[in-house]
């Protein structure tokens, strides 16, 4: 069977581990050439070792999405490695929990810096190379809490929401250069994010429970259902989508 | 582009005769699946396809959905395609072409999950994709039943996702923006109107009934079991402008 994404270079942002690290094994084995990205630089060498052992291409960069200058670098980095950029994955993402009134503005900036400024700096200097391939996808990985909001979570909720009107509005203007761009919004994924998460709730103990039970399908999903819908939105599959988001949430949001 | 095998899967495919519908079957069948397409009319599908069988069906009847899905054996997919399109102003709008719109469009969808749903294969997750509209979310002159039912089924894939993820079937729809049929001619085949439209939609271009199929093959394939309750919109970007500074007479009559 032919491979989706031959062809392909895709940069993954906080792909050292969760959903990130498995988009990024996920668009390898279809083809993809992936810049791995996090900041724990021995997990991330890792993963790109298995990626090549496996016969695929990867390279890990270490960057902080926060800061504009070293997503710059990033995207070149990319170019001088795999030659072009085709592929924006901004997934990285951290919590900042903490009530409104209780967060240090310190936890607020930072919060914001990677889950809304990093997903731009990634557009801001990734969608030039995308123009210069001929194309491609942004798939920015946002959250139900885009649409919800969650005990706790104030910095999150606001920095997830913003991103979909920014993908709306790449959408939208770079349509003409025959690039796309999409949201996948997962709801309650099993990775080492939604454990942290958990603690901000009055119920945490029983609430990883509850949401089992909150679900149609009755199960957390896995990082490999949110790889699966970001691959449909950097594939050509999804050839005529842009501007969506998708919830990968076993029906939390119905 | 081939990455999803459907090879071993039965699949049922209402309106299969129309032009989005049976864009979808040929999708379905390409993917290797075995597809029963119902349709009022069935010359589409007639010995066009291996693996396309064709079951004429009126879908505004709902005893005749019961007898058309008699022979059909275990399945693993259900996709909604049949739909109608009446258009009239709100004061002339008649009783009987409401009706209509509202049997083929939403009360056909749910009685055939309502037959289907027992018939679904055990072991693996099954799939119900209903071919909603994004006009479900803007509106059109005239179009006031049409919107209508396809909001309605929009509601309808929501709700039936709350009760048969129980069952390990997802139910999710795909709403294509306007697309190139029979249905949309009087909008396309008016060089001015059409390139007017288009000039909305940020891909620049009306939807191919195949543009649906990448979805379709998605939402009906494991690469989606965590996925359920929702609408894909396969509209070029349209509704995330939501159309913006569309005139209204280039949207009369012509979803």
């Amino acid at each position: 069977m032919s491979k989706i994404l031959e062809n392909q270079v895709a940069i993954i942002t906080g792909s050292t581990s969760g959903m990130g690290e498995a988009i990024a094994r996920r668009f390898a084995k279809q083809g993809a050439a992936v810049v791995i990205n996090g900041t724990n630089e021995e997990r991330g060498k890792k993963i790109e070792e298995e990626i090549v052992q496996e016969g695929g291409k990867a390279a890990f960069y270490k960057a902080d999405v926060s800061s504009a200058s070293e997503v710059e670098a990033m995207v070149d980095f990319a170019v001088e490695q795999f030659s072009k950029v085709t592929i924006l994955v901004p997934n990285a993402g951290i919590l900042g929990n903490g009530l409104a009134t209780e967060i240090s503005l310190e936890t607020w900036d930072k919060t914001l810096g990677v889950n809304l400024n990093g997903v731009y700096y990634l557009c801001r200097y990734g969608l030039p190379k995308l123009i210069e391939a001929g194309g491609g996808t942004v798939v920015i990985n946002a959250s139900i809490a885009s649409f919800k909001s969650f005990p706790q979570h104030p910095a999150y909720c606001a920095s997830k929401g913003a991103l979909i009107p920014l993908m709306k509005n790449i959408a939208q203007d770079y349509a003409e250069h025959n690039i796309r761009a999409n949201a996948i919004c997962p709801g309650p994924v099993d990775t080492p994010l939604i454990w942290d998460s958990v603690k901000a709730f009055p119920n945490a103990d029983s609430i990883i429970d509850e949401t089992i039970g909150m679900t149609c399908v009755g199960r957390l999903g896995t990082p490999d259902d949110v790889a699966e819908a970001a691959l449909f939105f950097a594939s050509d599959q999804s050839s005529f989508v842009t501007g969506a988001s998708l919830t990968i949430d076993g029906g939390i949001m119905t | 582009m081939k990455t999803i095998d459907l090879t071993g899967k039965t699949a049922v495919v209402s309106g299969g005769g129309g032009e989005i519908g049976y864009a979808l079957c040929v999708g379905l069948a390409d993917a290797g699946a075995k597809v029963v397409a119902l349709d009022i009319k069935t010359d589409r599908v007639d010995g066009s396809n291996d693996r396309i069988t064709a079951v004429r069906s009126d879908l505004s009847d709902i005893a005749g959905i019961s007898s058309a899905v008699e022979d059909i054996g275990e399945i693993d997919i259900l996709v909604h395609a049949a739909g109608v399109n009446i258009a009239a102003p709100v004061t002339e709008f008649e009783e009987q072409a409401w009706d209509t719109v509202f049997d083929v469009n939403l009360k056909s969808a749910f009685f055939l999950t309502k037959e289907l749903v027992p018939r679904f294969r055990a072991g693996c997750t099954g799939k119900i994709v209903f071919i909603s509209s994004i006009s479900a979310r803007l509106g059109y002159p005239g179009l006031h039943a049409y919107t209508a039912s396809k909001g309605g089924l929009d509601a309808l894939i929501r709700n039936l996702s709350t009760e048969l993820g129980a069952k390990n079937i997802c139910v999710n729809g795909i709403a294509p923006g306007t697309t190139k049929t029979g249905m949309t001619k009087g909008l396309w085949e008016d060089e001015k109107k059409c390139s007017a439209h288009e000039a909305t939609i940020p891909m620049g271009r009306m939807a191919d009934c195949k543009d649906h199929v990448g979805p379709l093959l998605f939402l009906c394939s494991d690469m989606s079991d965590y996925v359920t309750g929702q609408v894909v919109c396969c509209d070029g970007g349209l509704t995330s402008v939501q159309a913006d500074f569309i005139n209204l007479n280039l949207r009369e009559g012509n979803e």
